[in-house]
C-alpha cells in the first residue's frame, strides 16, 4: 500500500481511480485510518495507496498537503476529490462515488 | 505470533537513526513554501539520514530493516538493538527492579534512577514490604554477582533534581526511557491536601522535566511510560475502552450528520487524584511528541500482581519488593496477604467492580517487546496492558481456594466501599496491540500466580514480617478525607453467595472476544 516519490506519478497517472492517503508518523489518526483503508481496499476494486508525508517532500509539496491526514482521490493524473482528517468508511467510501 | 514481529521496522523506527539536521519534519500546513522551495532547487533530493552507530554508512536512504542491520539483533522477543541503552526511572521500585534485571540480563545496557520514595511512603503509612529487600548498593552488587550483571544507579529526584537527571543522560545517552517514577497510589492521593499536590507535583511535573531532557539531549529516543487502566474509568454505558484512541471506524453521528473519531482521544474519567495525574501526564506526553517530534508508548497497565520472574527466582537477595498495605499494595496481592494473616479478605460493597489485571512477569514480557519495537518520530501510541478482567468478588473466591491448598481456611467480608464509584458496571476492554502488534505471549495463570505468592508469603521470615504490620492491612482512607475504618457490611464463607454476572464483563483481543466470564476458570484465566 505504501508508494513514495519514485513511483507517485505512475500511481496517479492510472485510467482507473486510485485513493492516496497521505500520513505522517506523528499522526495517530492515520494509523488508525489504514486500519479502515485496509479494509475497504478488500471490497472494492479500486486501489488504495499510502504516503508518508515526510519522507516525500517532493509529492507533498506537489499536492499542497494541509493537514493530515489527507485523502485524494486521483485520475489520469488529475486530482477528483479531497478530504481532509479522519474519514468514516462511509465517506471514504463516498470519494468513490460517480466515478 | 512468531518473534521476529518487529523484523521488518526500519531505520525510522530506530533510534540510532540520526535525523536531525537531515530529515526536514513539518507539521503539514507550516513552511510547506519552504519545503517546496527545497524541492525546487534540488530535483534529486533524496530523503537520506546517518547512523550513529555505523558511521561508516555516511549519508544514506533509511530503509535498512531491523532484520538487514548488524546492529538488530534475533532475540526470542524478536530483534532488539545490540546492548541498547536503557534507563529505568525508579528503578528501586516494585516493577523497576524485576525489569532491570530482566534487561541486564538480556544484554541491554542499564542505567536507573530513584529517589527512594517507594520506601519512604510505605514507611510512611506505617508498613514495610512483606518480602525483605536489600538496599540498593547491595541489590546491584547481588546482581552482579548471581547474573553477572552491571546495572549504573544514581540517587536523584526527577522532580526536584533535573539537572543531575540530566547530566546523567549527558553522560549515559539513553536509547529508551522506561518510566515509572511516579507515586501509584490512588488511596495516597486521597488522604489529604498535601498528599494529593504531592502526588501530582511528583507525577505530572516530574514528567514535564523529564520530556524536556529527552527533547534537549536523546531527541531520538523514545519514552515508554507507565500510564494506568484506571485512566479511562468505567463507562456506565459499556461502551468499549479502546487503547487511547478511537478507531478509525467508530462513528459519531449528531444531526443527521456524521464524523469518524479516529485517531481522537477516548474520554477520560479518573477515580481518584493520583488517576488525574495520569490523565494529565497523557496530555503532556502527546502534545511533546506532537511539538517535538519525541516517540513514546504510553502504557494503560491493569492492576498488577504476582512476585515471580526467572531472574528473581534465581536468589533471595534478587526479589521485588511486595506491599500489603492499603496504600501500595495492588489487590490480589492484598488478598493473599489478608488470607495469611487469618484477615477475611476485603472487597468494597458487593466486590463487583471490574478491572483489567496482569501478571508482574507479563508485564515484563510487554516492556521488553515495546522496548525493543520504538515508535516512529513523533508518533505517539498506547497500549492496553491487560492479560484479563475480573470481578473483585470473583478473584477473593479464587485467592480463597488456593488458599485451602495451603490448609487456610479464608473468609471474605464486605466493607463500605471508601472510594467514589459505582458499585456495579459493565466493562469491556480492548487489548489488541500487544499481542498483535508486538507478539506478546502471556504466560501468566492467575491461580498459578496467586499459589507462588502463597508460597512465598507463608515462608516463616516473610509471615513474620507480614504479622508485624498486620495492624496496617484495613483500609482507612476514604474519598471523603475521613480516616476511620470502614463499617463490615457482612462476613461469609467463600462459595456461599453467589453473585450473578448482569453486566457485560469483557476482554476483546486479537483471539476474540472472551465474553461472559464466569467467574475464574479452573486453569486459572
Amino acid at each position: 500500500m505504501e508508494i513514495s516519490d519514485k513511483e507517485f506519478n505512475e500511481v496517479i497517472t492510472s485510467k482507473e481511480p486510485v485513493l492516496v492517503m497521505f500520513w505522517g508518523s506523528w499522526c495517530p489518526v492515520c494509523k488508525r485510518s489504514e486500519v479502515l483503508l485496509r479494509e475497504i481496499a478488500e471490497d472494492i476494486n479500486y486501489e488504495i495507496k499510502k504516503m508518508n508525508i515526510d519522507r516525500n517532500p517532493r509529492a507533498t509539496a506537489k499536492c499542497n498537503i494541509l493537514g493530515s491526514p489527507t485523502f485524494i482521490l486521483f485520475k489520469e493524473g488529475k486530482e477528483i476529490k479531497r478530504a481532509i482528517g479522519a474519514q468514516s468508511k462511509n465517506q471514504i467510501l463516498a470519494m468513490f462515488e460517480n466515478d | 505470533m512468531n518473534k521476529r514481529h518487529n523484523c521488518d521496522k526500519t531505520c525510522w523506527n530506530c533510534p540510532a537513526a540520526i535525523l536531525k539536521g537531515n530529515v526536514d519534519f513539518r507539521a503539514c500546513g507550516q513552511s510547506k513554501e519552504e519545503i517546496k522551495k527545497k524541492v525546487e532547487e534540488n530535483p534529486n533530493l533524496n530523503m537520506v539520514i546517518e547512523c550513529a552507530r555505523r558511521p561508516e554508512l555516511g549519508h544514506f536512504e533509511p530503509n535498512i530493516t531491523f532484520e538487514q542491520c548488524p546492529e538488530w539483533i534475533e532475540t526470542k522477543y524478536g530483534y532488539m538493538l545490540k546492548e541498547m541503552r536503557v534507563m529505568i526511572l525508579g528503578i528501586d521500585g516494585y516493577l523497576g527492579w524485576p525489569l532491570a534485571l530482566k534487561l541486564s540480563k538480556l544484554g541491554f545496557k542499564v542505567a536507573g534512577v530513584d529517589n527512594y520514595w517507594r520506601r519512604d511512603m510505605v514507611m510512611e503509612k506505617g508498613s514495610h514490604t512483606a518480602v525483605p529487600i536489600q538496599r540498593m548498593t547491595q541489590r546491584l552488587q547481588s546482581a552482579k554477582e548471581i547474573l553477572g550483571t552491571n546495572i549504573e544507579f544514581r540517587k536523584i529526584d526527577i522532580r526536584t533534581e533535573l539537572d543531575k537527571l540530566r547530566e546523567f543522560m549527558e553522560e549515559f545517552k539513553p536509547e529508551s526511557i522506561v518510566h515509572y517514577a511516579e507515586i501509584p497510589s490512588a488511596p495516597y492521593s486521597m488522604v489529604d491536601c498535601n498528599h494529593a499536590l504531592k502526588v501530582q507535583d511528583n507525577n505530572t511535573l516530574g514528567s514535564l522535566g523529564v520530556l524536556f531532557a529527552m527533547k534537549d539531549i536523546v531527541p531520538e529516543s523514545s519514552m515508554v511510560k507507565l500510564g494506568t487502566m484506571g485512566e479511562y474509568g468505567a463507562p456506565l454505558t459499556g461502551r468499549p475502552i479502546f487503547e487511547g484512541m478511537f478507531p478509525a471506524d467508530a462513528v459519531l453521528q449528531w444531526d443527521g450528520r456524521e464524523w469518524s473519531m479516529g485517531g481522537e482521544m477516548t474520554p477520560r474519567n479518573p477515580g481518584s487524584f493520583y488517576h488525574v495525574g495520569k490523565v494529565q501526564d497523557t496530555y503532556n506526553v502527546y502534545e511533546a511528541c506532537r511539538y517535538w517530534w519525541l516517540r513514546s508508548y504510553d502504557i494503560m497497565q491493569g492492576v498488577i500482581y504476582g512476585v515471580h520472574t526467572k531472574e528473581m527466582a534465581e536468589d533471595k537477595r534478587l526479589r521485588t519488593r511486595f506491599d500489603f498495605d492499603e496504600w501500595f499494595g495492588t489487590v490480589i496481592n492484598r488478598f493473599v496477604a489478608q488470607a495469611v494473616l487469618g484477615i477475611p479478605l476485603t472487597i468494597y460493597g458487593k466486590g463487583e467492580q471490574i478491572r483489567g489485571f496482569i501478571g508482574l512477569e507479563d508485564a515484563m514480557q510487554c516492556m521488553i517487546r515495546l522496548i525493543i519495537s520504538p515508535p516512529e518520530p513523533g508518533q505517539y501510541d498506547v497500549v492496553n496492558q491487560v492479560s484479563a478482567v475480573y470481578r473483585i468478588v470473583d478473584l477473593a473466591e479464587a485467592v480463597a481456594e488456593v488458599g485451602k491448598e495451603f490448609g487456610i481456611d479464608v473468609k471474605i467480608q464486605r466493607l463500605e466501599n471508601p472510594r467514589v464509584e459505582p458499585d456495579k458496571h459493565p466493562m469491556e476492554v480492548v487489548s489488541k496491540k500487544l499481542e498483535g502488534e508486538f507478539g506478546l505471549d502471556p504466560k501468566i495463570r492467575l491461580k498459578e500466580e496467586v499459589r507462588r505468592m502463597f508460597k512465598v508469603l507463608t515462608n516463616p521470615e516473610v509471615k513474620k514480617r507480614l504479622e508485624e504490620k498486620k495492624h496496617v492491612v484495613l483500609p482507612k482512607t476514604r474519598w471523603n478525607g475521613d480516616k476511620l475504618e470502614m463499617d463490615k457490611l457482612d462476613e461469609y464463607e467463600p462459595g456461599t453467595k453467589k453473585f450473578k454476572l448482569e453486566l457485560k464483563q469483557q476482554l476483546d483481543t486479537i483471539h476474540g472476544n472472551d465474553k461472559e466470564l464466569k467467574g475464574i476458570k479452573e486453569n486459572g484465566n
